[in-house]
């Protein structure tokens, strides 16, 4: 009896559903007849969708949006996290800063919010200057041009806020921006016969032609790519904080000192603030950030003015060289000293571990990489994002030739373009990058003698420097 | 059951080639997928051989069969070319690409290997080719297809090369044609340098060239009797929403079957484009009728082929065939090849004006073309039919 009851009660359950299937097929049907008819206006595809709103992907929508070839295309950027404005300055700096190349700056004010940073605030560098706190050797980059600047510093935070509101007022025609975007999964075909997908974590389904993947070093588009990634981590960590400084006329020096833990970076904010990028190892990381305010400072100065692991022997090799050089070619610069660090600017410390990463390729059919989720250096050059940014302008650059030709964005044949030339710009840079973080991590008296004799030559010889000033500054 | 029945009707087509040897037999039999342009010309020579063929693919066959196919091109009119009306035009009008030296060989060598791999699928093709199923096809069969189909529009495979001529030959005729359209001369991009003109990419495939001359804005037919490579061309118009939007169909058949055919059609064309089609084909004169009655007085005719040079046998047949052993024996036809002052008489004397004609260079490391003057291996021609 039971039983029959519940066979019968099944058999009806069966019947339900099996309706309940016919509903959703006519209703589906329906809405595909529904979807067809209101043609390629449908919401859910967009030409281009770029993952991530950060430094990197909000320049890809910007310079997608305000190029003429693409007023006809659709692009949706995806924000993990909120939209921000750029309002009045804050009085506090914050802590996390970019150097800002020259050609990053055209970048800029090809976009149009050069001006708005500026007006916001921006910090010129004049000078950079880098020593080795195992010898005197010291190396000193400053622009012999008409243009004197070597970089901008400026508050990451500052650069994303214009580029939104730049995408607001005048990208709103061709550029989507959705916030609290979370990226679930995108699944990419073979070649361009099929459509890419992107699905998020509220369920809505996206479709499209090329996905840009700018979504950082733990890319999930890249993920999603499956191509080949070499990366490592370092074993350091980066402090960064905002510092009170004195002792610089106007403080527009850059400085970095590099000690046996990592390279110490002083970066100038403004006449008397800098801000902080303190390479260290994981376990000094933790002892530094559990000082109090006074103490961390006193560490600090020490770091920066330490004698200690001076190495006498390099220091009169070094001066005796120097000595007979100076015979011939007159010195042409004079080192200057760093700033004394007087302060925090509140308590600003917060610490990140650092890495090297680098995938193989940066395309695939309808996925191309950007930013960070292509590239992840060390940031003692201060190159990371530039290299970004000069993506940023490489891919434009092959869309714009892939629409003037009537071809398919998501195109295999055009993106590997883009990718042959960002790798041949991209690798030398990351492994010279990750070179010199190997050369100056150790007190090894040889290589420190190495080391040594290498920059005070290319401190001497004006034609190296500029080269090698004008290959991180473009 | 199919592969006995493609193998009996192999047979006569290899007696008909001669020189077809069994590697290239075998590699077409293990590899059966259907690909490539003028099978109906091909179809047409064997069903002029073979009865038996011509029977299985009557509708396949073009009308007119000129047949001095396999032993050369046809006497030449004697009018000598030509060199006062042939211009050059200048690198950047024409795409701007880099011009990378030393490819000549390895692209001759890429070149071969596309070929062989085009005539090989065309052999299956042709033979094979299933007489009527043109019509209605539903969603899933258009991703199925795409999927089955993925050669054509694997940018990285057999037709790679094909893939990248576009970023010369789109430029080429994008700018040649949107020239005389006032729309373009006032834009500054090429978006819709195209809208309002009327092309035909005649041995289309699988829409390789139709679909960015559609996007560009031209109303395009293309056209291919291989109706497999047409039904991937199809089901990508109906997955793209740009070529939803774009004006671009495709029909399957001979240009000279699709002239018969469409009487109405004859003189409405801007511009016929035939881009690597007639190294393939057997009876040229008959398809340079055809084009010709297409296009409109004024209108002009773009093609893109391979010239027929010493450097071209010796890369091509020797280094390719015999040293290398990359392509198969036999398969490729250097005869076929048609050399310029060849294409512009034959042009001529149709009433056309040969108005451009550069070569071609294919660097295979970059996956790049370059416009070079020396058009000893691939060259693109434009001819201009008197108003």
């Amino acid at each position: 009896m039971a039983l029959s009851r519940i066979l019968r009660s099944s058999t009806n359950l069966s019947a339900t559903s099996l309706i309940a299937n016919q509903l959703t097929r006519i209703c589906r049907s329906f809405a595909s007849t529904s979807s067809t008819s209101s043609s390629a206006a449908s919401s859910d595809y967009y030409d281009v969708i770029v993952v991530g709103g950060g430094l990197v992907g909000n320049a890809m929508a910007c310079n997608f949006g305000l190029n003429s070839n693409f007023q006809e295309k659709k692009l949706l950027l995806l924000e993990a996290g909120g939209t921000r404005s750029l309002g009045a300055p804050s009085k506090l700096y914050s802590n996390r800063v970019s150097a800002v190349s020259p050609s990053s700056k055209r970048l800029f004010q090809k976009l149009g919010i050069w001006d708005r940073l500026e007006a916001y605030r921006v910090k010129s560098v004049r000078q950079l200057q880098v020593m080795d706190s195992c010898s005197q050797s010291a190396i000193h980059f400053e622009r012999q041009s008409f243009q004197s600047e070597v970089a901008w510093i400026i508050e990451n935070d500052a650069i994303i806020g214009a580029l939104f509101d730049k995408l607001a007022s005048d990208c709103s025609k061709n550029v989507t921006v959705k916030s609290k975007a979370r990226l679930k999964s995108c699944s990419l075909p073979a070649d361009t016969s099929e459509l890419a997908q992107v699905v998020l974590e509220d369920g809505s389904v996206f479709e499209t032609k090329l996905i840009i993947g700018a979504d950082g070093a733990k890319s999930k588009v890249r993920e999603a790519m499956e191509i080949g990634y070499t990366g490592w981590e370092y074993g350091q960590k980066a402090i960064v904080a905002t510092l009170q400084v004195s002792g610089g006329a106007d403080n527009e020096v850059a400085w970095q000192r590099f000690t046996p833990f990592g390279p110490v970076a002083i970066l100038p904010l403004s006449a008397n603030l800098s801000s902080l990028v303190w390479t260290t190892s994981p376990d000094k990381c933790d002892q530094l950030l559990a000082l109090n305010e006074d103490e961390f400072v006193d560490q600090l100065n020490e770091a920066l003015w330490s004698e200690e692991t001076q190495d006498s022997f390099v220091n009169k090799a070094l001066f005796t060289v120097d000595s007979m050089l100076s015979t011939v070619l007159p010195a042409t610069s004079v080192v200057q000293l760093p700033p004394t660090i007087t302060g925090l600017q509140s308590d600003s410390r917060a610490a990140f571990p650092l890495g090297f990463g680098h995938a193989h390729t940066y395309v695939k059919p309808r996925a191309a990489l950007i930013g960070d989720a292509a590239h992840r250096v060390h940031p003692l050059a201060g190159q990371g994002v530039n290299l970004g940014w000069g993506d940023v302008q490489e891919l434009i650059e092959v869309l714009q030739k892939v629409v003037r030709s009537g071809g398919d964005l998501g195109s295999m044949t055009s993106l590997a373009e883009y990718d042959s030339r960002r790798q041949m710009r991209n690798v030398p840079t990351m492994v010279a990058i990750d070179w010199l973080n190997r050369l100056y991590g150790t007190n090894f008296a040889p290589v420190v003698m190495a080391r040594s004799l290498g920059l005070y030559g290319v401190n001497r010889f004006g034609a190296l420097k500029n080269l090698i000033m004008d290959r991180a500054s473009a | 059951m199919r592969t006995t029945a493609r193998c009996r009707r192999l047979l006569p087509l290899r007696a008909d080639l001669g020189r077809c040897l069994r590697t290239s037999l075998a590699a077409a039999l293990q590899r059966p997928v259907p690909l490539h342009t003028n099978a109906a010309v091909f179809a047409a020579s064997f069903s002029s051989s073979s009865s038996s063929l011509a029977a299985d693919n009557s509708d396949v066959v073009a009308p007119s069969v000129d047949d001095y196919g396999s032993a050369g091109l046809a006497p030449i009119p004697t009018k000598r070319l030509l060199h006062s009306n042939l211009t050059t035009p200048s690198l950047s009008s024409a795409g701007g690409n880099d011009v990378f030296g030393f490819p000549l060989i390895s692209n001759k060598w890429f070149k071969q290997q596309h070929n062989a791999n085009q005539l090989r699928k065309l052999h299956t093709t042709a033979v094979d080719a299933p007489a009527t199923k043109l019509s209605s096809i539903d969603n899933d069969d258009v991703t199925r297809f795409a999927r089955l189909s993925g050669e054509w529009w694997d940018e990285r495979g057999a037709l790679k090369p094909l893939h990248s001529l576009n970023q010369a030959r789109v430029p080429w005729i994008r700018d040649t044609l949107g020239s005389r359209t006032s729309k373009s001369s006032t834009t500054d991009d090429g978006r819709s340098s195209l809208a309002g003109l009327r092309l035909m990419d005649v041995g289309c495939g699988a829409g390789v060239l139709s679909e960015p001359l559609a996007r560009l804005g031209a109303h395009v037919i293309g056209l291919d009797a291989a109706d497999d490579a047409i039904d991937v061309a199809r089901a990508r118009t109906r997955l793209d929403p740009d070529l939803k939007r774009a004006n671009i169909e495709y029909r399957c058949g001979s240009v000279e079957s699709f002239v018969a055919d469409n009487p109405k059609m004859v003189g409405s064309f801007d511009a016929i484009v035939a881009s690597e089609v007639i190294e393939h084909v057997l009876s040229l004169e008959s398809f340079l009728d055809a084009c010709v009655q297409l296009v409109k007085p004024g209108g002009q005719l773009f093609f893109t082929t391979l010239n027929r040079t010493l450097l071209s046998r010796v890369m091509a047949i020797w280094v390719a065939e015999d040293v290398l052993g990359i392509v198969p024996q036999g398969v490729h036809d250097w005869n076929k090849f048609v050399p310029p002052n060849d294409l512009a008489a034959l042009l001529e004397a149709r009433g056309c004006n040969v108005r451009l004609l550069n070569g071609l260079c294919y660097n295979p490391l970059m996956n790049k073309w370059s416009w070079v003057a020396d058009t000893s291996i691939n060259y693109a021609l434009m001819a201009r039919k008197e108003a």
